[in-house]
């Protein structure tokens, strides 16, 4: 399905791409009629006359509480009771500016400006009330949600100044970045352990996610999609049987679209009637790709020799040639899939020309304008009612389901409900990619790194999105990042090699770092080794220009125990990382301990030990959660995950065969926070990222045995103990 | 026809008796707490109680549930204090939420019949019930929690 991208959406890419990550909240002067029924100073918050402040989240709410922390932060600086807060989830709007959720993004895209917006509304919520009292703004304060003039003493709510004050006060952009913030010595609710808002719903069954919409004369669609995930068409479509199930209302076919579905009264009945439907498919040009195939291809793209660098610094060459003793080691990871709890679906009522959309997006602004350019409207006529997100991991980035809902729904004229089963769901994903990463070194005769050569070879999921969503080499630097980690080598280089497979690959929870750092933090593991130093101190002597990766390296090193003797077959692994980004790098280090089964090759993880500086933490116990369910998600990848390929699809089509972490398969997690008074960057990846290298240095240091293929499998470590011996 | 009695109330459904109880719950009579998961029985997103067992609606047709008492999220307890939904609560467990009626409903169906889990008790119960979010540290909490609760 064509996912083309639009003026407005390369608006959005621009600043994907990282080139300038602010958020703008348009300020409008509200006016006097403002002041009778509510105040909104600004995108961010409402103020209504009953005095409940409503901040509305631009960001997608699937389980970081983000709803929480960001409303915590417009609390700080609007000096309102935390009582008197609410969250909205608002529709997509051009006011909103970027509506994107991902990267571990969200504290730190608006920490800055959601304090800014916060207190210009109580700057301009006193300078009202000293108005009306013919007061200096300068004598009065505001505090819970009161504003006071202090040498009289009287006294306005903030309710009663937005029903009877004007409030004029208005600021240019210049004026806001001049508000001088609090100082994190004073926060009263940033920091604080505050009850996330979305969890009392999330008990008793009233939370409403995408799948929980209904509306009126709705029906219910099913698609057929074809036989391998990318290239294939369908040449004729027989719908005589369909037609005869009960229930049954038409048949969608868009040649142009390569979509065909059917719809009928009810969920049973779409399921019956699509596979009552005769369909030829010419199955494409990946009708025989495999997993074998793709690593081939992986394995031959690795030595072109005409590939542009991604990342260089110093004389690898040079300094290659000069080392005392060279290493080189290859590491592959496997196909990984997002298996969101909630499988994708969408409901989308068309009514004079616009699309009524309801589902739960982590990207509007993308899915706008790619709905926008699919439907051949303009992106006012695109609705998208935000909902829960049942689980999101970077699935719902993609704007793949609205697009098939609105298609059907257009066609049909009735509201459409569209439920992909889990089946369908794993099989339409777009994968993290599999990859393949080769990192050479030269050492001088003290040990140290002198040079340092990686290729990277994956499928980059930014060239499906789009020319925006690339730099000028082609490159997606989210298929990428975290190779250009931050140890002080003085020469190094990354090669990067993007393939296609013929298997979509998309975003997955912690994206690139999930590979790049296993390789660069295994690699660094096998380098210690070579020079005869410990991991921890070989790491740390190359940490310099990094003190705070050091300080929780030292960190999570000591809560562990590390050095301390262990039972045979049993090792302590440790990986350190600067995920998500190099620029915002939330500093982040395990120690990993874990059993290993000589005879089965099975490993059982004990314990993880996470340390994690991200700068001011907004919520402490949301942050904790975050890590947590990072560190888990991280297990789930490097001990289970293998998304494998046969003619031109994935094989896995379940839980039964694709296979996430469990509760009788979870280690005791310990979680350190390092207090900072830096700025934020976020929690919801960096700690993934970490583990398959600290696991795959924990079977090193308890057996001897080096794994360089993720996930860490049991044939695959038997394997490896087998080489060993 | 089929009569099915949902957390004390009665309904007719106009369905087909191999339909999927979970289809008719969520989808006709709109009890959208119960979710849907894998539609195999192997993730206990759809969990409720058939007489007060554990049972995956997904798996269980509507001919299945005839006659007998069902119990979704919405029914555990009629106020939402169910010492299981205040221990949640309390742990702060869910992420984003999704698989949590299913997890409460397989911890309830637990706590009924062993007020006193060990924790090898409540790996075996809850093993069934996937979070992809894996907030299985602070289920395990909140179970322990509420069984404090329920004994004291």
């Amino acid at each position: 399905m064509s996912t083309r991208l639009t003026r407005r959406a390369f608006l959005a890419s621009a600043t994907a791409a990282g080139a300038a990550l602010t958020i703008r909240f348009p300020l409008v002067a509200p006016g006097d009629a403002a002041a009778a029924a509510a105040y909104d100073p600004n995108a961010a918050l409402t103020i209504t006359p009953d005095g409940i402040v409503t901040v509305h989240i631009t960001k997608a709410e699937m389980g970081q509480g983000v709803g929480t922390a960001l409303a915590q932060i417009v609390a700080e600086e609007l000096e309102v009771d935390w009582k008197d807060v609410r969250v909205d989830y608002p529709a997509n709007d051009p006011k909103f500016g970027l509506m994107l959720t991902g990267g571990s993004w969200s504290v730190n895209w608006t920490f800055d400006t959601l304090s800014r917006a916060g207190a210009a509304a109580r700057l301009a919520l006193i300078d009202a009330a000293a108005k009306t009292w013919n007061a200096n703004p300068a004598d009065c304060v505001a505090a819970r949600g009161v504003v006071r003039h202090l040498p009289t003493g009287r006294a306005l709510r903030y309710g009663e100044i937005v029903a009877r004050v004007p409030i004029t006060k208005t600021f240019s952009e210049d004026e806001l970045k001049q508000i001088v913030l609090k100082k994190p010595a004073d926060y009263r609710v940033v920091g604080q352990w505050i009850p996330r808002l979305d969890i009392p719903e999330k008990t008793n069954g009233k939370a409403k996610f995408g799948i929980d919409t209904f509306l009126p004369n709705m029906v219910y669609a099913k698609v057929a999609y074809p036989p391998t995930r990318e290239g294939a068409k369908f040449t004729a479509v027989d719908d005589s049987a369909a037609k005869r199930v009960k229930g049954y209302v038409a048949t969608v076919q868009l040649p142009q679209q390569q979509l065909v579905a059917v719809v009928a009264s009810s969920y049973e009945a779409a399921v019956k009637a699509r596979d009552a439907l005769k369909i030829t498919w010419d199955a494409g040009p990946n009708a025989s790709v495999s997993t074998d195939s793709i690593f081939a291809k992986f394995n031959s793209a690795k030595d072109d020799p005409g590939v542009t660098s991604w990342h260089e610094q110093g004389d690898v060459k040079g300094a290659m040639g000069g080392a005392a003793r060279r290493h080189e080691a290859t590491y592959t990871t496997d196909y990984v899939a997002h298996m969101q709890m909630e499988p994708m679906n969408c409901v989308v009522r068309f009514a004079d020309g616009a699309y009524d959309i309801y589902t739960g997006s982590q990207f509007q602004t993308f899915a706008v304008g790619t709905l926008a350019a699919t439907l051949g409207v303009d992106a006012s006529k695109i609705r998208i009612n935000q909902q829960y997100l049942g689980g999101g991991f970077g699935r719902r980035l993609e704007p793949d389901i609205m697009v098939e809902t609105a298609l059907i729904a257009r066609e049909v004229k009735r509201p459409v409900k569209l439920i992909r089963s889990r089946e369908e769901d794993l099989r339409r994903d777009f994968y993290r990619s599999a990859t393949l990463q080769q990192v050479k070194a030269g050492l001088d005769r003290d040990g140290k790194i002198v040079a340092w050569e990686k290729t990277v070879v994956a499928s980059h999921p930014g060239r499906r999105w789009g020319p925006d969503f690339v730099d000028k080499k082609g490159l997606d630097q989210f298929a990428l990042n975290g190779a250009d980690h931050v140890y002080d080598i003085p020469n190094q280089v990354v090669r990067a090699i993007p393939v296609e497979t013929g298997i979509s690959v998309g975003y997955v929870r912690a994206v690139a770092p999930n590979y790049t750092f296993f390789a660069v933090e295994t690699f660094m593991d096998e380098l210690a080794k070579l020079a005869g130093v410990d991991p921890l101190q070989y790491r740390l002597s190359m940490l310099g220009s990094a003190p705070r990766l050091a300080n929780v390296l030292k960190l999570a090193a000591d809560k562990a125990g590390w050095g301390s003797s262990l039972p045979a077959n049993t090792g302590r692994g440790i990986a350190c990382v600067s995920a998500q980004e190099k620029k915002t790098p939330t500093w982040t280090a395990s120690v990993v301990q874990a059993q290993v089964d000589p005879s089965t090759g099975k490993v059982k993880i004990d314990k993880i030990v996470c340390a994690v500086d991200c700068g001011i933490v907004v919520n402490p116990d949301g942050a904790r959660s975050q890590i947590e369910g990072s560190i888990l998600f991280g297990i789930s990848n490097a001990l289970k995950e293998r998304g494998t390929v046969a003619n031109g699809a994935l094989v896995q089509s379940n839980f039964h065969d694709y296979q996430v972490l469990r509760m009788d398969e979870v280690p005791e997690v310990e979680v350190h926070l390092v207090p900072s008074t830096e700025y934020p960057t976020g929690l919801g990846e960096p700690g993934t990222t970490t583990v398959a290298p600290a696991l795959s240095n924990a079977i090193f240091a308890a057996t001897g045995a080096r794994v360089r293929q993720v996930p860490l499998l049991p044939d695959r470590v038997l394997a490896a103990l087998r080489a060993r011996a | 026809m089929a009569s099915l009695l949902i957390n004390g109330k009665s309904y007719n459904v106009d369905v087909d008796p191999g339909t999927p109880l979970l289809w008719v719950i969520r989808e006709r009579l709109q009890l959208t707490g119960t979710k849907f998961g894998c539609g195999v029985a192997q993730c206990g997103a759809c969990t409720v109680h058939l007489d007060g067992q554990p049972i995956r609606s997904c798996q269980t047709t509507v001919a299945q549930a005839n006659g007998k008492k069902i119990t979704t999220i919405e029914g555990l307890s009629p106020t939402g204090q169910h010492p299981l939904q205040l221990a949640w609560i309390a742990e702060q467990v869910p992420q984003c939420g999704y698989c949590q009626s299913g997890q409460l409903m397989a911890a309830a169906a637990l706590l009924a019949k062993n007020p006193n889990p060990s924790d090898q008790d409540i790996v075996s119960a809850m093993s069934g019930n996937i979070c992809r979010c894996a907030t299985y540290p602070r289920i395990k909490r909140a179970i322990k929690r509420a069984a404090q609760g329920v004994r004291s």
